[in-house]
């Protein structure tokens, strides 16, 4: 026998406690969802109904239990020729390949249930395992350490550790002056600024109400004593106050989250740092970031302020915690962070792709005439001749698909391509061609008649959507990309 | 190292449509319309039981209604899963793999081999009566990006498996 006290060729099964795990864990899953059923049960007295219910929450326990135990007795996992094989499922049975080479990191965890039978949970991340359960849910600690040495010991490279922090320079490359903290106050969203202060006063109201026991309207009544709310100046005094509070509360926002603001660069990636009161840092590193996008409403787009987003690879946890918008307020800081990652593209020199003049109509007969009808056939019912009012969906439609018809564009040069869109504001994408996973072609029946498609370009930090351009451009990008992400010797993170 | 910057001929760069497509196996529309019979039935039940349990859905207006929404969407399941069945096949390239599905919708899905992170290979019960099996890519993209083939033999899934597998470890080998 090898070092290896376990011969992982040999097909394994989980441990003994795997079954107790799993037993509590669909437990736990059944009262998390049918918590009011149960809570129902046990404070209702006995009746007909109560009895059937009953009946019915014990047959299902009964069946998830069966089923908890068919998935324990039909698991197991081995490792063949440099590849951990993982079989499971008894109706469906599944077979998940994945080979040592790919594996990112392997993880033991242990719960308290884990640590009472000295057992672990190990599993694997590779950068598609997150739609997998490549998960090992109980084996004793000692035999996980095994397996996770015999993982790393096997790659000839071993397994990365974590990204670690970067060593930064002292100098930002980008701040936020007092002037960009301005223009980000006036050109915040204020309507959402309003809906969330108005959100938060009425949860208040109703928590003292609770709380009290008394209707606390003092101040709505007063108001409406004091304002003609039937007078055009009473309107415009009322529309005046919410527009500056709404403005007061979006300032109030920009100043907690972008205050302190800056991004200081490294060998290896990026540090953006912010927060009035609770300040905030995150590390990108540069061989995550799958594209970058800036963006900007009609209004800050007149003003010069794009927010910029670093579309990364990772888990969702992982995609959710890296989540950032960047207030561009120069063009220098796009052009700054670009410099990493790719120049804009001289796309005055460069002809583009375009979305043909036929999408428009699509648009308006599916999302607009369809819809219409359908929202007017339900409501028509309920609200009657208000019904009508659905139609308006048509024109917005027509004027909106118009505007994004108008303005989109695609360039692309060997090295990477840069998307422009957007309706009333403006969007902008550059992406690498070998950050590309996978690419979709799409026809439908209209579009295979007019010689038209859709392409769909999929990578680990989101979608980038072509829609209906011409056929042979379709195809052209599609074997591009293609060539360019098999025939690239560059990794693509 | 020297920086090449070779020129590419677009007329070399190999284009998908001339490409060998694989059907996928005949016995998988069997697969498919015992499927459609089971949810078809189901569906059927829920109707009855709307019917006979809940009075107001007796007014017959409202029956015919059910039961006519029952049928229509039973034949348009059924039509529109014949058609498509039609139009599915796959391809394997040296570098990549290409999946071809749907009708009203008709999608062409390649994935290039050095993406793929692993696979995994499933038959559900219907589906090893008939000695078939799905195979799932996956890679890193996000929702959607990972290739699913339906309806091959068990032995030929194990074979694009294997062959997927051997391309990575030799890619790896190769520092590609």
């Amino acid at each position: 026998m090898s070092k290896w006290e376990t011969d992982w060729s040999i097909p394994q099964r989980q441990d003994g406690p795997a079954l107790l795990i799993i037993i509590f864990k669909t437990i736990i899953e059944i009262l998390k969802g049918f918590w009011p059923i149960a809570i129902a049960i046990l404070f209702t007295g006995k009746s007909n109904r109560a009895s059937r219910i009953q009946l019915f929450i014990i047959v299902f326990f009964g069946l998830v239990l069966i089923r908890s135990l068919i998935e324990f007795f039909f698991f197991r996992f081995q490792i063949i020729n440099n590849e951990l094989i993982i079989r499971k499922g008894f109706l469906t049975k599944r077979t998940v390949t994945l080979p040592l080479e790919r594996i990112i990191a392997v993880h033991i965890e242990q719960s308290w249930l884990h640590r009472v039978f000295n057992a672990a949970q190990v599993s694997f991340d590779s950068a598609g395992t997150e739609k997998t359960e490549a998960v090992i849910k109980a084996i004793p600690l000692k035999k996980a350490k095994s397996l996770r040495q015999f993982i790393t010991e096997t790659q000839p490279e071993g397994i990365a550790e974590k990204d670690q922090a970067p060593a930064f320079q002292e100098e930002p490359i980008i701040t936020l002056s007092g002037k960009d903290l301005f223009k980000l106050c006036i050109s915040a969203n204020h309507i959402e600024g309003l809906f969330l202060l108005l959100a938060f006063v009425i949860s208040v109201v109703d928590n003292i109400s609770e709380a009290t026991g008394n209707e606390t309207t003092g101040v709505l009544s007063w108001l409406y004593e004091r304002i003609d709310i039937s007078s055009l100046s009473g309107v415009l005094f009322l529309f005046i106050l919410f527009v500056l509070i709404s403005m007061l509360v979006s300032a109030i926002r920009v100043l907690l989250r972008y205050s302190n603001f800056k991004i200081i660069r490294s060998e290896k990636g990026f540090s953006i740092r912010s927060g009035l009161i609770d300040a905030k840092e995150k590390l990108i590193s540069f061989r995550k970031i799958q594209y970058l996008s800036w963006k900007a409403t009609w209004l800050r787009k007149k003003m010069g302020i794009y927010l910029l987003r670093f579309h990364v690879a990772g888990t969702s946890k992982i995609k959710e915690r890296m989540e950032i918008k960047m207030p561009a307020t120069q063009q220098r800081f796009i052009t700054e962070i670009l410099k990493d990652y790719h120049d804009r593209l001289p796309i005055n020199d460069l002809t583009p792709v375009r979305i043909q003049k036929l999408y428009i109509i699509r648009e308006i007969m599916i999302d607009g005439v369809l819809l219409s009808i359908c929202l007017f056939s339900i409501f028509w019912f309920i609200i009657s001749q208000k019904a009508f009012l659905f139609f308006l969906i048509i024109p917005y439609v027509a004027l909106s698909s118009w505007l994004y018809q108008r303005k989109f564009r695609l360039w692309a040069i060997p090295e990477a391509f840069q998307v422009q869109k957007g309706i009333f504001g403006s969007e902008e994408v550059i992406m690498i061609w070998t950050k590309i996973q996978s690419i979709q072609l799409g026809q439908s029946i209209y579009q295979r008649r007019r010689k038209l498609a859709t392409l769909k370009l999929f990578t680990a930090g989101g979608i980038i959507t072509i829609p209906f351009i011409k056929e042979q451009e379709a195809m052209d990008v599609f074997n591009y990309a293609l060539y360019k992400t098999e025939s690239g010797n560059k990794n693509w993170m | 190292m020297d920086f090449i910057n070779a020129q590419v001929d677009p007329g070399s760069i190999p284009e998908a449509k001339f490409i060998n497509w694989q059907p996928i196996e005949k016995d998988y529309l069997k697969v498919l319309r015992l499927e459609w019979a089971l949810t078809s039935f189901v569906l059927l039940l829920i109707v009855v039981t709307l019917l006979f349990f809940i009075i107001p859905f007796r007014d017959t207006i409202l029956v015919i209604l059910l039961i006519s929404g029952w049928l229509l969407i039973v034949s348009l399941y059924f039509l529109i899963q014949e058609r498509s069945f039609q139009l599915r096949a796959y391809a394997i390239r040296e570098h990549d793999i290409f999946y071809r599905h749907g009708w009203i919708v008709q999608r062409i899905h390649a994935c290039p081999v050095n993406r793929i992170q692993h696979c995994s290979a499933d038959a559900g019960p219907l589906e090893r009566k008939f000695k078939l099996s799905s195979l799932t890519l996956f890679t890193a993209g996000t929702s959607g990006a990972d290739l699913r083939i339906s309806g091959l033999r068990a032995e030929i899934a194990e074979n694009i498996r294997d062959f997927i597998m051997n391309k990575i470890k030799t890619d790896e080998q190769m520092g590609n």
